[in-house]
């Protein structure tokens, strides 16, 4: 049998994309710090494959680097992810409660992250007439993620499969909403602070006579 | 002891950086300039530079009226068409007058040029070919000026009737075809044999299908007959201007809203032949076009010059820029600006090459300005020779030398590379294709220095191999004979 108290639980799971999810929720395992320690992963392959992937393959406009681009495409998406979909699930009566919600998918991630790490790895021995095989882990990778999160939504809101894929899709309809509320709200804290600042401006001008 | 140290300090660096100073910026009025890998412009070193602006009182033909054309034939005679002056003046390459042809002899009467646009000389004959473009027709004329041939108006239902004809520019292949460019067709070229009768059109530029021309397609699907004709056409822009190479014809077209067909370089067939090098549809004027606050500066090619090397010149009217490339596509150098200083253009018009000059006409300035290779133009123009004969290893030290002179000509770097692939040397090519930014090489010289690698240490591979497939097969037959204990069954 399996030893369900271990963190190899981990293991467990990807190994059993349709019921590892349930068994996991069944044995109330899973850890919010190995969850945590996917996100970071999954920044961290983001950014390493945009840096120290082969040359041959790819080459980053390496005159300015940025990361803040690589923290909003990882780490805020996930939790933006995670928020709407919380979000979402308590108007569809789902069982999940936020911190599952983050635990599972991050669970999830794992296949995507893994592969993009070995395929950055793998990218600085092959040339370019082998990018067959670079692809070919690629699309493993993201094909096994995409049945994870189904899988993992399924298992932890409790949904039948028709349930679980109109949520996704609502989810990121939701997500949509939230990233465009936040660029608002930033446009808006920009326009404050520049009133601000030419208020105070025009106040030292004024003082200074 | 110390201040004398500190002076002579000072002095030197005083009269390095002068020194610095005038060889850097070359006596050129513009910014010398070339693009990276990544299309950012980055300063560059001169590889041309004007050396003088020529009036046609210095040669002594009165003042040109919008030099429209030039040409320069096989025996280095360079050949103006002055437009508005309505004569064709002929100098040699250092613009001394030869001789003006104004008046010409056609079945024994005299006859003159109105406006004449364009001008070509067929070297294996020693005829001229001018585009008299407000008679409408194009002469062929001997160099005595009797006209032996007159091109008219094709009477043909291909040309059609309503379409006039005002020929723009006229160039001759080897086998004695004429291709008239035609300001009212945009068909491609106007095509004649040597007798003047018409043969087809040549070279028509296509229509790319961009999102607006897909909107107009689905629109005309559904719209009436009348909102139909109201609609903007989507047709193919003219190609404004050639120039012919051997077997090859090379057009530029001015006016196009995106860079496809912007220059095209024609087999007899009349394909594009700039597909084979990827260079097909390729920004060959500068990548980031002049913006103003209410509107952009498009690039408009309006000459071109190819050269017997297969080098390309070729002249943004807009920008006042040339821009040259060699045969394959690679970028050589960029001159030029908008101005009324030396090496800058007002109305530039047409270009013409010859060994290391180029000769540009301006229609505003009204003059000839002629640009000379630098020392660095010379170098780069050796080394991209032997690089377009797959000479590597005698480019080396040409593209070392070239890197001496300005670190940023990134090309250098492949040069270099590809001499030290060939000789097999992997690790140092790498290092350079790396520095060039250029993945296909790199791929290359990469593969060559993993195979060494791995030859080298192939019986260590094998030993490792062999170890740890055994390591294996010892690991589980000893977990076989002692089973692990599970999690408190106790010992």
């Amino acid at each position: 049998m399996l030893d369900y108290n271990n963190p190899r639980f981990v293991g467990h799971v990807l190994a059993h994309p349709f019921e590892g999810f349930e068994d996991l929720r069944w044995k109330k395992q899973g850890s919010l710090a190995i969850a945590t320690a996917v996100v970071v992963l999954f920044f961290l392959a983001t950014v390493a494959e945009d840096q120290v992937y082969g040359f041959q393959f790819y080459v980053s406009y390496d005159k300015i680097f940025n990361i803040v681009p690589f923290l909003v495409q990882t780490i805020i998406l996930f939790l933006v992810w995670v928020v709407a979909n919380w979000a979402m699930c308590t108007l569809f009566d789902g069982e999940g409660t936020m911190k599952k919600i983050f635990i599972y998918s991050a669970y999830a991630l794992i296949p995507y992250v893994a592969c993009t790490l070995i395929g950055t790895l793998l990218s600085n021995y092959f040339v370019r007439d082998e990018y067959i095989f670079l692809e070919t882990i690629e699309y493993i990778g993201l094909a096994w993620s995409g049945l994870l999160v189904i899988t993992s939504q399924k298992a932890v809101h409790q949904f039948t499969i028709k349930k679980t894929l109109l949520l996704i899709l609502l989810t990121l309809l939701a997500m949509l909403a939230i990233l465009f509320l936040l660029v608002l709200l930033l446009t808006l804290f920009q326009q404050v602070i520049i009133f601000v600042l030419s208020i105070y401006t025009e106040i030292s001008y004024r003082f200074r006579v | 002891m110390i201040i004398t140290k500190k002076i002579i300090a000072g002095v030197s660096a005083a009269v390095m950086a002068l020194t610095l100073l005038t060889t850097t910026l070359s006596a050129t009025s513009y910014v010398s300039y070339n693009y990276d890998d990544w299309g950012d412009p980055i300063p560059s070193q001169a590889g041309y530079t004007a050396s003088r602006a020529v009036t046609g009182v210095e040669i002594g033909v009165g003042n040109f009226y919008e030099p429209a054309d030039l040409y320069i034939d096989a025996d280095d005679l360079l050949y103006i068409a002055d437009r508005k002056n309505n004569r064709i003046v002929v100098t040699d390459l250092d613009l001394n007058l030869v001789r003006i042809y104004d008046t010409f002899i056609y079945e024994g009467e005299e006859t003159f040029l109105n406006e004449p646009q364009g001008i070509f000389v067929d070297d294996n004959t020693g005829h001229m070919y001018i585009c008299d473009a407000l008679n409408d027709r194009v002469i062929k004329s001997d160099k005595e000026g009797n006209i032996e041939l007159i091109f008219t108006k094709p009477d043909s239902i291909l040309y059609g009737a309503e379409t006039t004809f005002n020929p723009f520019k006229v160039c001759v292949d080897q086998s004695g075809n004429v291709y008239v460019v035609v300001k009212s067709v945009n068909r491609g070229a106007v095509m004649y044999d040597n007798e003047a009768n018409f043969l087809g059109f040549y070279g028509a530029n296509t229509v790319l299908a961009t999102s607006e021309v897909i909107a107009n397609a689905f629109w005309n699907l559904i719209s009436t007959e009348a909102q139909r004709i109201r609609t903007a056409k989507s047709t193919p822009v003219s190609f404004t201007n050639f120039d012919i190479d051997g077997q090859f014809i090379y057009t530029v077209t001015e006016t196009t809203t995106t860079t496809d067909d912007q220059v095209k370089k024609l087999n007899p067939r009349g394909d594009n032949v700039l597909d084979a090098i990827e260079m097909a549809g390729a920004n060959f004027g500068d990548i980031d076009p002049a913006y103003y606050s209410i509107y952009t500066v498009a690039n408009a090619m309006t000459d071109i010059d190819v050269d017997e090397n297969g080098t390309m010149t070729l002249l943004d009217f807009n920008h006042g820029r040339i821009h040259q490339f060699d045969k394959n596509g690679w970028r050589l150098f960029l001159m030029g600006g908008i101005g009324w200083q030396l090496g800058q253009f007002q109305s530039a018009a047409a270009i013409e090459t010859r060994g290391d000059k180029i000769y540009v006409s301006d229609i505003r300035k009204n003059t000839i300005t002629v640009f000379n290779r630098t020392v660095f133009g010379e170098l780069v123009t050796a080394a991209a020779q032997k690089f377009t004969d797959a000479e590597y290893a005698q480019s080396k030290e040409m593209w070392e030398e070239v890197l001496r002179y300005d670190g940023n000509y990134l090309r250098a770097y492949t040069g270099i590379g590809l001499a030290y692939l060939f000789d097999k040397n992997y690790k140092p090519a790498m290092e350079n294709f790396r520095i060039a930014l250029n993945q296909y090489y790199y791929s290359q010289a990469f593969e060559g220095y993993r195979n060494n690698i791995l030859r080298e240490n192939f019986s260590l591979i094998v030993i490792g191999l062999f170890v740890i497939v055994v390591g294996v097969f010892a690991y589980r037959f000893y977990r076989k004979r002692h089973p692990k204990k599970k999690k408190g069954e106790g010992a």
